[in-house]
């Protein structure tokens, strides 16, 4: 099995479990979680690994591992809001990775911003959230996102020093 | 066979999801409370009584912040909704159901399935390792936190950053550990294959 498909595989696992593990609920009935962390992180190392293709790598990674966590957590509904918004999440961290100086951080602020921005508009047009909700929800998004780009940013920064080639 | 064991385990886990998370009997509160009778039941008789405590104590701390929020969102009549016990009831209930309902499930998809599967034995590996990784996380998440947590001199300065320090060690140490099991598994995978079986070299 190659590096990337293996580097691919534990990170959906690791974004999966670490969206379920500590989520604080939201008042739209989505929640709040470390998740984010997991997704930005998995973006940086597939961009780092795949030679090509490495927004979908990292897309995939985010998207699947969330909205399966979505999915066995009892947030089903939110699930394909959540492919689109942590792959798109995901795979703009991904692009991010090997990129130096300003693109690097404008990347990841758009995945970030893109993961907000697709939470707001899926939310203000569901029939039991609604533009109040989603309004409400857009700070806490915004939160997560920040939280999520520098703690993923930092944990890879981490990784990088103490982690083999292979793996990196 | 195969086939059709699958496609019934996981039609029958659609068939849960459909009903009890996205359907009718999403929002009544006593068929929730029945489903999680029974799924805690099955549990126990499927594996323990041990292993189904350690699943419901895994969703504790989801819980406890479920809640803390339904009844502090309740106070101040967030959004002007007086139901906001109800729906945490709900979620109470619905979320340990369907995270021990999808374990059970799963666990009837064994690796002999994986085997028998009309797939190219590529894909049989990779399906083999996918579940063999899920197993393992899930088992390994609680360890490595309690490992962190016999590292007093790491979690100093400010909360946020001894949340950072706690969760970045965890996700780097789950990843880590998750990339060396799935290679591992994978190689001794394809070299039984190769060696016993007198596999071709099919995947390349």
């Amino acid at each position: 099995m190659k590096n990337i498909k293996i580097a691919f595989l534990a990170l959906l696992v690791v974004v999966a479990l670490m969206t379920l593990f500590i989520r604080i609920p939201l008042p739209s009935r989505g929640y709040f979680n470390f998740g984010d962390v997991a997704v930005v992180f998995s973006g940086l190392v597939l961009g780092g690994l795949a030679p090509r293709r490495k927004f979908w790598w990292g897309g995939a990674a985010g998207g699947v591992g969330s909205a399966l966590a979505d999915i066995i957590g009892g947030f089903g509904m939110f699930a394909p809001i959540t492919l689109l918004a942590k792959g798109a999440e995901g795979g703009l961290c991904a692009l991010a990775a090997g990129r130096r100086g300003a693109g690097h951080w404008v990347l990841m602020a758009l995945g970030g911003g893109a993961m907000v921005a697709c939470y707001f508009i899926a939310e203000a047009v569901m029939p039991n959230i609604g533009l109040q909700g989603a309004v409400s929800e857009l700070v806490p998004n915004l939160i997560q996102a920040c939280g999520g780009i520098i703690g993923g940013r930092l944990t890879h920064a981490a990784f990088q020093r103490i982690v083999k080639p292979a793996a990196a | 066979m195969v086939i059709l064991k699958i496609a019934g385990i996981f039609s029958f886990i659609l068939l849960f999801f459909g009903l009890f998370v996205f359907g009718p009997v999403y929002d009544r509160i006593p068929v929730q409370a029945g489903v999680f009778v029974c799924v805690v039941a099955w549990s126990t008789l499927r594996f323990s009584l041990r292993e189904t405590a350690s699943l419901i104590k895994f969703c504790l701390p989801f819980l406890f912040t479920l809640m803390i929020f339904g009844i502090a969102f309740q106070l101040i009549r967030l959004q002007g909704r007086e139901d906001w016990i109800a729906d945490t009831l709900i979620k109470c209930l619905i979320f340990p159901s369907s995270l021990i309902f999808l374990k059970i499930l799963l666990t009837y998809i064994t690796y002999l399935d994986i085997l028998r599967l009309p797939v190219p034995m590529k894909r049989r590996i990779d399906l083999i390792t996918i579940k063999s990784a899920f197993g393992k996380g899930g088992a390994m998440l609680n360890r490595f936190l309690w490992y962190l947590d016999t590292y007093p001199g790491i979690f100093s300065g400010t909360r946020a950053r001894k949340l950072l320090i706690r969760y970045a060690c965890l996700v780097i140490a789950l990843y880590l550990y998750l990339y060396e099991e799935i290679e591992d598994s994978n190689r001794l995978l394809r070299n039984r294959y190769h060696h016993l079986l007198g596999g071709r070299n099919e995947e390349h």
